[in-house]
C-alpha cells in the first residue's frame, strides 16, 4: 500500500522547499520536489524599465550565485540589441563566474559540514580552513566586480571598471596558495564524506537516475536555441493542495526532463563516466572548483584588462527579437531571454535558472531510495530555492 | 544585558542564542555574515546558533535572544504569516538585516503576476509588521550590509555599546531608504559638505561625483532603496528627527 508523505523545509539547505514523496514498504516509489518561497516577481517587474539597469536588479534574484544572473542578464541585453562586447571584457566575466563557482561551491561545504563532522571542534576547524579559501575567492569577485555580493561593475557592453596590473599581479601571486589550501580541504571534505557514507550505510550509487543531462560550456557559456525550453506548470502535476503555494516552474530541454550541474559539465565535455548516484555529485562539484583556479590563473596570465572594457551603446531593438543570455552558474546552466523595444525598454523577460532545471533530476534521483535518507538527496544537488521562485 | 533583564537568566546558559529567518529575499544578508570570513567562525564559536535553515539541523524554532531577519513579508503566503507570529512568540529582539527587511528595497518594486502564483504581489518590510514592532528594535541598512559592519554590529550588540547601537536604533524608525532622500535630507537642508561618503556606500554606484562639483549626482533608476547612502552620510545624524526650517 502507497502511503504519502510531504516533508516541508529541508534543513541544511537554501530557502523553504517540500517534497512530496508516495512511499511502499520505505522505499520511494514517486518524489517531486517543489519551491515553497513566494514568487517575487522578476520577470514582470523589469517590464517597462530601462534595460540598463537590468543587471543591478536581476543580480538580487539570489544572493549566492549573485553575479551569475548579472552576466546573463548583460548578455541576453546586448544579444537582443547586437551590441558587441570587446573580448577582454567577457573573458573578465568569466573569471567572475568562476570566481563565484568556488566561493559558491564552498558555501555548500560549509553548509554540508554539518552532517560530515559529528565533531562541533572538528567542524569549526574545517569552516575555518575553508573561509580562508573563500576569501581569495570573494576578494576575486570584489576588486574585480566591485563587491563581494552584487557586483555593480557587470553592465550592458561589458565591465565598467578596468583592472590594473597591479592588483591583477596580487590577485596571481596569492593564487598558488589559495590553491593548495583548496586542494587539502577537498581531501579531507572526500574523506569525512566516505566516512558519512559509511555510517548512514548509503550504497556507492545512492540517488541514481538515468535522465540525460544538458550544458552549454565547461567554463562560461554558449548560447542556446530558447526554443529547446518549455515550461511545466506545477498546477498540471501537483495534487490539490499543492496547486495554491507551490511556487517554481518545471522546465523542459527539448521536451525532456534532464539534469545540469558539474556532473553534467563534466559528462558532455570531459569526457567524464558517470557511476550514477549523488555522491559523485558533490566530488565533481570540488574538483570543479579547482579547475576554476587554475583556469583563472590561465586567463590572467595571458590578458590584459587596464584598457576600456565597456561599448557604451546605447541598447535598442524592434520589439520581436529575443536576445538570449547563457552563463554555466555553479548549480548548471543559467538562461535569460529577453526582448527590447525601440527605446531600449523591456518589453518581456524570461529567467531559467539551473535549480529549476534540476527540480525533476532530484524527483527521478529519489525513486528506489529508502525515504529517511532522501535530505541527502536533495542536499547533493544544493538547490537554491531562491532563485527557482524568482 | 538589556534585554535580559525580563526575562528569568540561566545559570549556565552564558552564551547569546541567535537566529536567522529568511523571508522574501535573495539569502545575500545570511551569506553576507559568513563573508565575514574567519571572523565568521569565532562569532559561530561566541554565540550559540540555535536556528538558521540554511545552517542548523533544527526543524523546531526554539526561544532565542536576538533574531536576524532578512527580507520582505509576502503577505500572500501563509507560510510567512505563520513565521512572523511564531517570530514574535519565540525571540526577544529582532534585528532587521539588509534593505528588503529594513525599508523594502528592490521588493518595493514587485507588481505580482507572474507564473506559476500571480497572486504574490504586496511585500512588506519587516519594520513595518504592527505585531513586531515592539520587537524590532535595530536595523542595519545596506544591499547587502557590509560584513565588516555586520562584525562591528555583532561586537557591539554582545558588548551592549548603546553609543555604537544608536544609530541602528534610529534606522529602524525611519522610513527613507533612496539617494532621493540624500537631497531631501542633506542637500536641500544644506548640510552637504561634498565628502563623497554616500557614493562610496551605495551598493549599485547610483551616486556619483564629479571633481568639478561638490554635489552628489544621482540616477534613480538604479537605486534599490537600501539605505545605505543615508545611513553612511556623516551629515544625516545630525540632531534626529532632522531640524525644520519654517
Amino acid at each position: 500500500m502507497r502511503k504519502v508523505v510531504k516533508l516541508e523545509g529541508i534543513p541544511l539547505t537554501e530557502g523553504h522547499s517540500g517534497l512530496y514523496l508516495e512511499v511502499e514498504k520505505g522505499i520511494v516509489k514517486r518524489g517531486i520536489y517543489y519551491a515553497l518561497v513566494p514568487v517575487r516577481g522578476f520577470e514582470t517587474l523589469l517590464l517597462g524599465k530601462d534595460s540598463r539597469v537590468a543587471p543591478t536588479i536581476t543580480t538580487r534574484i539570489c544572493g549566492l550565485c549573485q553575479v551569475t544572473h548579472a552576466i546573463a542578464s548583460a548578455r541576453a541585453i546586448e544579444d537582443a540589441a547586437g551590441i558587441e562586447v570587446p573580448p577582454e571584457a567577457e573573458k573578465l566575466r568569466e573569471v567572475l563566474g568562476l570566481a563565484v563557482r568556488v566561493y559558491n561551491n564552498l558555501l555548500h561545504q560549509i553548509i554540508v559540514s554539518e552532517d560530515l563532522f559529528p565533531d562541533k571542534k572538528e567542524q569549526l576547524a574545517f569552516i575555518r580552513e575553508v573561509q580562508g579559501v573563500r576569501k581569495f575567492a570573494g576578494m576575486i569577485l570584489e576588486t574585480v566586480g566591485g563587491e563581494i555580493i552584487h557586483s555593480p561593475n557587470v553592465k550592458v557592453g561589458g565591465i565598467s571598471e578596468p583592472l590594473d596590473e597591479f592588483i591583477k599581479e596580487k590577485i596571481l601571486l596569492e593564487l598558488p596558495g589559495a590553491l593548495s589550501k583548496l586542494k587539502e580541504s577537498f581531501s579531507l571534505f572526500k574523506e569525512k564524506l566516505d566516512e558519512l557514507w559509511k555510517r548512514e550505510g548509503l550504497d556507492e550509487d545512492f540517488g541514481k537516475h538515468d535522465l540525460s543531462y544538458f550544458a552549454t560550456d565547461l567554463y562560461y557559456g554558449k548560447k542556446f536555441n530558447f526554443e529547446r525550453v518549455s515550461l511545466i506548470l506545477p498546477q498540471e502535476i501537483l495534487e490539490v493542495g499543492l496547486k495554491r503555494r507551490v511556487s517554481n516552474l518545471y522546465p523542459l530541454i527539448d521536451g525532456k526532463p534532464v539534469e545540469t550541474g558539474p556532473r553534467a559539465r563534466a559528462i558532455l565535455f570531459k569526457g567524464y563516466k558517470p557511476k550514477g548516484g549523488v555522491k559523485e555529485l558533490h566530488i565533481l562539484r570540488g574538483e570543479e572548483n579547482i579547475e576554476a583556479f587554475k583556469r583563472i590563473d590561465e586567463i590572467l596570465k595571458k590578458h590584459r584588462f587596464d584598457g576600456e572594457l565597456w561599448n557604451r551603446t546605447v541598447p535598442s531593438s524592434d520589439g520581436e527579437t529575443p536576445g538570449i543570455g547563457v552563463h554555466e552558474a555553479p548549480r548548471g546552466t543559467n538562461v535569460h531571454a529577453v526582448k527590447l523595444d525601440r527605446s531600449g525598454r523591456i518589453v518581456y523577460y524570461k529567467v531559467v535558472v539551473p535549480t529549476e532545471i534540476n527540480f525533476f533530476s532530484v524527483g527521478e534521483a529519489l525513486k528506489g531510495s529508502p525515504a529517511t535518507k532522501v535530505e541527502f538527496i536533495v542536499r547533493a544537488y544544493d538547490p537554491c530555492i531562491v532563485c527557482a521562485a524568482h | 544585558m538589556l534585554y535580559r533583564n525580563k526575562f528569568t537568566f540561566e545559570e549556565n546558559d552564558f552564551k547569546l542564542k541567535i537566529g536567522f529567518f529568511h523571508f522574501s529575499s535573495c539569502s545575500g544578508c545570511q551569506v553576507a555574515f559568513l563573508d565575514m570570513f574567519e571572523e565568521a567562525v569565532e562569532i559561530l564559536d561566541t554565540v550559540e546558533l540555535v536556528y538558521s535553515n540554511m545552517l542548523t539541523k533544527r526543524r523546531n524554532i526554539p526561544p532565542m535572544d536576538v533574531a536576524f531577519v532578512e527580507g520582505a513579508l509576502c503577505i500572500e503566503d501563509p507560510h510567512q504569516l505563520n513565521l512572523i507570529r511564531e517570530l514574535n512568540r519565540k525571540s526577544k529582539l529582532i534585528v532587521t538585516v539588509g534593505g528588503c527587511a529594513s525599508f523594502g528595497g528592490v521588493r518595493r518594486l514587485s507588481c505580482g503576476n507572474q507564473l506559476p502564483q500571480p497572486n504574490h504581489q504586496s511585500f512588506v518590510p519587516i519594520t513595518e509588521v504592527e505585531i513586531l514592532k515592539p520587537k524590532v528594535k535595530y536595523s542595519i541598512p545596506g544591499c547587502p550590509p557590509n560584513p565588516a559592519l555586520l562584525y562591528s554590529f555583532l561586537l557591539a550588540l554582545l558588548e551592549v555599546n548603546e553609543d555604537f547601537l544608536q544609530p541602528f536604533e534610529l534606522m529602524s524608525l525611519s522610513t527613507r531608504a533612496s539617494g532621493l532622500d540624500i537631497f531631501s535630507e542633506v542637500v536641500n537642508k544644506g548640510f552637504c559638505v561634498g565628502c563623497g561618503t554616500c557614493s562610496t556606500a551605495c551598493p549599485v554606484r547610483a551616486i556619483s561625483f564629479d571633481a568639478n562639483c561638490s554635489k552628489p549626482s544621482f540616477n534613480a533608476n538604479l537605486c534599490v532603496h537600501c539605505g545605505s547612502c543615508l545611513a553612511a552620510c556623516p551629515q544625516s545624524f545630525k540632531p534626529y528627527p532632522q531640524p525644520t526650517y519654517i
